[in-house]
């Protein structure tokens, strides 16, 4: 397995009104090359934080505040890059480049009053400028191209300049002179024509209508595609799914699950699903980490987490859903998750645990392996606290 | 803090997110000048005449202003008026205006438009294009209007300024009241069998009512510049009562001085002006950091 | 089992308006044509996909809307004559006592109390409406309501933010059994909570269903707490009704191709991998204009001419078994056929 992000230790603070928020309370996982990682928990667990804070999108009042985020941009070579000692420019180019993240509300990512073509082509325009003048620029060499002649000729230095580099600058100030940048048209030709084969790609039906339509036009199931489509246009080494099926009918919500498995064999290196489902996460993914009030608690393949699971709250949570075969009372667990603001000190699980011990109340334990793949952070399985990260 | 009541806690945290705006803290600050100097008028500048404490003392009619002395602390203004009892004074009057405009056309404007919301339909129809039917009548053509028919007076302006101000407050809070209606605490509250007017009354006007108090924090200082302007234009207040527009307008001569010395008169303008400013300041400080805190979408976390 | 409600024919339609007339240019048609019964303390799920009409379908019996056409015969307790609830104008609703026997729980907990008031006056609110009570007896009544649904006297004096969204929730059911219903519809109340809190308010809910005697409509989308709380579940799409059956009937028996594709489609907390999956192609039609015929046939993998232009009455099937499919007898066999055992 060779890691593609991994994060050590992460810290993110929130400071409110009513005090400080500890949000993520030292969070270390790893997302690798080929897999679909669950990171699974209840609102406030600090899900959505932590990929928030491994992309760097935190909102005020939030801050990153120890702790590291490496990705490894390549399979072979172990030199990663830390993003949290990166630019704000570098980290803005890696997530609009090699990340993508789709939300819970597609209407949030769409513009309403720009076509579905437009909005997909600007993206395509946007991140593979440089692959698709290469394309055009083969079309126009092609021996049954347009004519001859000297504005053919014009348009095939252009697009040889635009193909080597398209930021040069005789590409950007023919851009934008009023005439001279109309050969730009094949260009936009070009990415409408991917934007169409994308969709459609994506099990859209008559992809060449949809693309004239616009967001209000199309329904929720629809729409999240459009939006996968634009977060695909930049060949994204990560894909990020926020809650992205959360809103969605269970009909439809099989058919994007079915379209995000297909993708993570053909497009996508790993995919990162945020999500509060445990059907969803036992359905799509090959890892899960379990979340409980900013600390992960267990992280294990999913066959292994869903048939022996190891921490009690994963435990508590797995028979607090419903199953297909439920025969007995469903066992809720007791309490409240607890307010981030005086979060209970040691594992935060420990007013809710029915194996609390006397050290729950004081460490945090530390992670444990379990198995292959498996590693547990409880008091059940070791007797060290954590070293490192806070308290 | 565990144990205080509920309101005390939630007003301690309003009043905590009021104050945390500086701007707040001026507005305040300034406020409450205002508000000392209106309340100790009696002591600040004793009234000449007592049955009338509004009418500005003045010692002869020359109309060239006197600038500050021992007599007279901010000198006198055309006519000989004392700016200085004018200005305590017209503090009282600039807080009259506000109150009596925008409680009038709150009142008015709320009832209305929580009705024409609530009910929606052929009501709401009727009463918003009533609305319209104001909003096509500008301000001065009514007051003068008023003026005419009735005769000069401070109070005629007011009552000018609350038949149409009301316009504002009915937009505003039918616009709130169009989402309120449809949320599911109205709707749960019609299905225990509520009363339309306890519903309006008990889950909607309090829910509805933020925009409507910042609106009228920002009309109490903007109230006091029309009426201002009005008595500049001759319909308000008579000649030698305590208003600060009144006061502009006496000066409105001497706004320039002889060409030697163009800033001769300057006490005349710039006192009663800077009055003018600081007040209408003050709300709009008050009525920005009230908005900021009662921002729904800020409010919690 | 006694009935307690027959629905017959109910119909909603929402008008839409346009042109500078705001003339009626089109309905969008929640419900179409609703026939169902509801029985005296069962649990009866209402699923479907969202814009099917079962939260249409729960509001009506509340009288939240008024239906277009239909009717919907309420049995009293008391072997009155059946009443006809569904054009009974609002006030007439309250003198006959109906409104206090009728409540509702709304989905999410934050949007349905209102923000400014005290959990104390919230549950007061109905109670005061139903009944004049001393401030002594209220108080009294609202904290054994409070200890009903497993909230203490602490929580008395507080405002809804500063509760979780599962003791949100518990306070909305406090403020809904305060006068003593018979029937409650719950529309979706668990899919704004979380895993471990869904548990605690379903395992409530089903608490107080026994010990109150209850009648419940539970509206959710969600098929496996639908599976675990409800004896009897209806399938609805599109504004109709396609299946009606006890529950354990309809998840082992289905007879329609709809029924399949939504229990297929339900992503199962468990690792007992399925072999089936009936993933059904485009989206639900516009209610504005239902396809002719059955309302399923442009989705349904079994469709055959019949269905294009012959719209199928929902019939029984077995004695408490009703469908509405023309290949109800086949299904069964053309879902193995197509996609596998289950």
């Amino acid at each position: 397995m060779t890691p593609l992000i991994e994060t050590e230790n992460l810290v993110t603070n929130f400071y409110t009104y009513e005090g400080v928020v500890r949000a993520l309370n030292g969070i270390s996982l790893v997302v690798d090359y080929g897999t679909a990682f669950g990171l699974v928990g209840e609102s406030g667990c600090g899900k959505s934080v932590a990929v928030r804070s491994m992309m760097r999108i935190i909102p005020e009042p939030g801050r990153v505040e120890g702790g590291k985020v490496v990705v490894f941009f390549d399979p072979d070579d172990r030199r990663g890059v830390d993003l949290l000692r990166q630019s704000e420019a570098y980290v803005a180019h890696l997530r609009g480049n090699r990340m993508s993240m789709i939300f819970q509300e597609p209407n949030a990512a769409l513009n309403p009053i720009m076509s579905i073509g437009d909005q997909v082509a600007e993206s395509f325009l946007f991140h593979r400028q440089k692959e698709m003048c290469a394309a055009v620029l083969q079309e126009l060499n092609h021996p049954h191209g347009p004519a001859a002649g000297p504005l053919a000729a014009f348009q095939k230095r252009i697009y040889a300049r635009a193909a080597e580099n398209p930021r040069a600058p005789l590409v950007a100030l023919s851009a934008r002179l009023p005439l001279v940048r109309r050969w730009q048209k094949r260009l936009k030709a070009e990415a409408w024509r991917r934007s169409i084969e994308i969709i459609g790609n994506l099990g859209i039906p008559n992809p060449a209508e949809v693309v004239r339509l616009y967001p209000h036009n199309l329904s929720g199931g629809m729409k999240q595609r459009i939006v996968i489509a634009m977060a695909l246009a930049c060949s994204p080494l990560l894909l990020i799914a926020d809650e992205a099926t959360s809103n969605l009918d269970v009909t439809i919500q099989a058919q994007i699950l079915d379209l995000m498995r297909g993708l993570r064999q053909t497009e996508i290196a790993a995919i990162l699903f945020i999500t509060h489902d445990l059907g969803v996460v036992a359905e799509t993914c090959d890892r899960v980490g379990v979340m409980y009030a900013g600390n992960l608690c267990e992280v294990a393949d999913v066959a292994d987490l869903f048939q022996t699971p190891r921490h009690p709250y994963t435990r508590a949570l797995l028979e607090a859903v419903p199953r297909f075969h439920q025969e007995d009372p469903l066992r809720s667990i007791d309490g409240a998750v607890p307010n981030l603001v005086n979060a209970p000190p040691g594992c935060r699980f420990h007013p809710r645990c029915p194996e609390a011990k006397d050290i729950c109340r004081r460490h945090f334990p530390e992670m444990v392996a379990m198995g292959p793949g498996h590693t547990v952070a409880c008091y059940l399985y070791t007797d060290r606290p954590r070293t490192g990260g806070p308290r | 803090m565990e144990n205080t009541h509920p309101r005390l806690r939630e007003l301690n945290y309003t009043l905590y997110r009021i104050f945390r705006n500086p701007s707040a803290v001026i507005g305040f600050t300034l406020l409450l000048f205002f508000v000392g100097v209106a309340l100790l008028a009696p002591v600040l500048a004793p009234p000449k005449y007592a049955h009338n404490p509004y009418q500005m003392p003045h010692k002869g009619f020359s109309p060239t202003p006197k600038p500050p002395s021992e007599r007279a602390v901010f000198g006198t203004t055309s006519g000989q008026y004392d700016i200085y009892y004018g200005v305590v004074w017209g503090t009282r009057t600039a807080f009259k205006i506000g109150f009596f405009v925008v409680l009038w056309s709150g009142l008015v404007g709320v009832s209305l438009g929580a009705v024409a919301g609530y009910y929606g339909g052929w009501l709401d129809e009727m009463l918003m294009r009533v609305t319209d039917v104001m909003w096509a009548i500008p301000t001065l053509v009514l007051a003068m209007a008023i003026v005419v028919a009735f005769g000069r007076g401070l109070d005629k302006v007011m009552i000018a300024l609350a038949l149409i101000q009301w316009r504002w407050y009915v937009r505003v809070i039918r616009s709130e009241i169009l989402t309120l209606r449809d949320q599911d605490f109205v709707q749960a509250a019609r299905l225990m069998g509520v009363g339309d007017f306890k519903i309006i009354r008990r889950h909607i006007v309090p829910n509805a009512i933020y925009p409507v108090l910042i609106m009228a924090s920002m009309d109490m200082g903007s109230m006091v510049i029309t009426a201002s302007f009005m008595s500049f234009v001759g319909l308000g207040s008579p000649k030698g009562y305590a208003d600060w527009g009144q006061m502009v307008a006496l000066a409105r001569n001497y706004i320039v001085g002889p060409p030697d010395d163009p800033l001769r008169f300057w006490y005349t303008i710039v006192i009663p002006g800077a009055c003018i400013i600081l007040f209408v300041l003050a709300w709009n400080l008050i009525g920005d950091a009230l908005r900021d805190a009662f921002d729904p979408k800020l409010r919690r976390r | 089992m006694k009935k307690l409600f027959e629905l017959r024919g109910l119909k909603k339609h929402y008008p839409v308006r346009g042109g500078v007339l705001r003339r009626q240019v089109a309905s969008v048609k929640a419900l179409d044509g609703i026939d169902l019964d509801i029985y005296r303390g069962e649990c009866l799920g209402l699923v479907g996909e969202s814009g099917c009409g079962k939260t249409t379908t729960g509001k009506a019996l509340v009288r939240m809307h008024r239906p277009t056409a239909g009717q919907i015969f309420y049995h009293g307790d008391n072997g009155e004559e059946p009443l006809d609830i569904a054009a009974l104008p609002r006030r007439a609703l309250k003198q006959e006592g109906i409104r206090g026997r009728l409540q509702m729980v709304f989905q999410d907990p934050s949007t349905s109390l209102n923000p400014r008031m005290l959990v104390k006056n919230i549950i007061a609110e109905p109670l005061r409406e139903h009944a004049a009570m001393g401030s002594r007896a209220l108080e009294t009544r609202i904290l054994e309501l409070l200890s009903l649904v497993g909230l203490t006297k602490d929580h008395y004096l507080r405002y809804p933010h500063e509760f979780s969204g599962g003791q949100r929730q518990r306070i909305a059911v406090a403020r809904a059994i305060a006068t003593d219903p018979e029937f409650m519809v719950l529309d979706e109340p668990t899919s704004a909570l979380d895993v471990s809190v869904q548990a605690q308010i379903l395992n409530l809910l089903q608490a107080l269903r026994e010990r109150l005697e209850l009648t419940y409509l539970f509206v959710t989308h969600h098929l496996l707490v639908v599976k675990y709380i409800s004896n009897r579940l209806a399938v609805m799409y599109l504004g109709k009704v396609v299946e009606t059956a006890p529950t354990p009937t309809l998840f082992n028996g289905s007879r329609h191709p709809y029924t399949h594709a939504l229990l297929s489609g339900i992503p199962i907390p468990e690792m007992t991998r399925r072999t089936r999956r009936i993933v059904l192609q485009g989206d639900v039609p516009s209610p504005l204009n239902p396809p002719d015929g059955c309302r399923f046939h442009t989705r349904c993998p079994f469709v055959i001419d019949r269905c294009r232009y012959e719209e199928p009455a929902l019939e029984p099937f077995t004695a408490d078994h009703r469908v509405a499919c023309h290949r109800k007898a086949e299904v069964e066999g053309l879902v193995q056929d197509r996609f596998g055992k289950l």
